[in-house]
């Protein structure tokens, strides 16, 4: 198992998630993760403006990926929810604004104590995406105990 | 010293990344004398002018293309550096905008 291991939950994975476009689905995956504790009252509008502002979409070499995030005073505590749609959800891409469609979603939640250790995963997660293999065996995946079990050890 | 300011939405998350992955590409290279900072873009536009280059993330506003035009800081696009999705390419716009400012110094 890996040093990220601790930043993923499966409690925090969810699947096959209906969401008629990104605000819905920022709206029940904050309701989620206020449900579990990690995000406080003002997650949800802090995210949605922060995405509206400065989007995450990123097209990276073998999919299509969306890594919203809001401000650490929003956040309780360190995670990543990982987020796969049953559509495809309209975003922006990051640097120029540009449209994209993704399913995948990795929910971000920083905070200052844990930064160091988020950024060094953010950098392994972008090393992964270019690994076609790993990318491959990803979207493969079906179900949050599956998808839990395939990052703490492939990260 | 050569200072490169990284600038996303909010200076910690994938600012901080390709500050990380730039150092690393930096020292694997064994380039010195390269200062490497992120901020966020609220503060942009106060602290640019400080810097000898300039890595985006967020997409910048004519506000920041005026102060790099006019301070003649290259611009140069952080999200290939972020994904690393251009391969062997990734980092060709920096290294060209690294040599511009060493040719002119």
């Amino acid at each position: 198992m890996g040093s990220y291991a601790e930043l993923f939950d499966q409690k925090l994975i969810f699947w096959d998630v209906e969401a008629v476009d990104r605000a819905d689905l920022y709206q029940k995956i904050a309701a989620k993760l206020k449900e579990a504790g990690v995000v406080k009252e003002s997650y949800f509008t802090a995210l949605s403006q922060r995405e509206e502002e400065f989007p995450t979409g990123l097209k990276t070499n073998f999919l299509p990926i969306a890594l919203p995030h809001a401000n650490p005073e929003n956040v309780n505590q360190a995670f990543i929810a990982v987020v796969k749609t049953a559509n495809d959800i309209a975003m922006k891409q990051m640097g120029t604004n540009e449209d994209m469609k993704t399913k995948n979603f990795f929910f971000l939640g920083i905070t200052a104590e844990k930064q160091d250790l988020q950024v060094k995963l953010l950098q392994r997660f972008m090393q992964l995406m270019n690994d076609q293999k790993f990318v491959e065996d990803f979207t493969k995946l079906q179900n949050p105990y599956d998808v839990y079990q395939f990052l703490v050890e492939r990260f | 010293m050569l200072k490169i300011v990284v600038a996303c939405g909010s200076g910690i998350a994938t600012s901080e990344t390709v500050v990380g992955t730039v150092k690393s590409f930096l020292e694997e290279h064994c380039v010195k004398g390269v200062d490497v900072e992120a901020t966020d873009f609220k503060q942009l536009s106060n602290v640019l002018a400080n810097y000898d280059l300039y890595i985006w993330l967020a997409k910048p506003t004519p506000e920041i293309h005026e102060i790099c035009q006019t301070e003649g800081i290259p611009e140069v696009n952080g999200v290939d550096i972020l994904t690393g999705a251009k391969g062997d390419q990734t980092f060709a716009e920096l290294v060209n905008a690294m040599m511009k400012l060493k040719n002119k110094s």
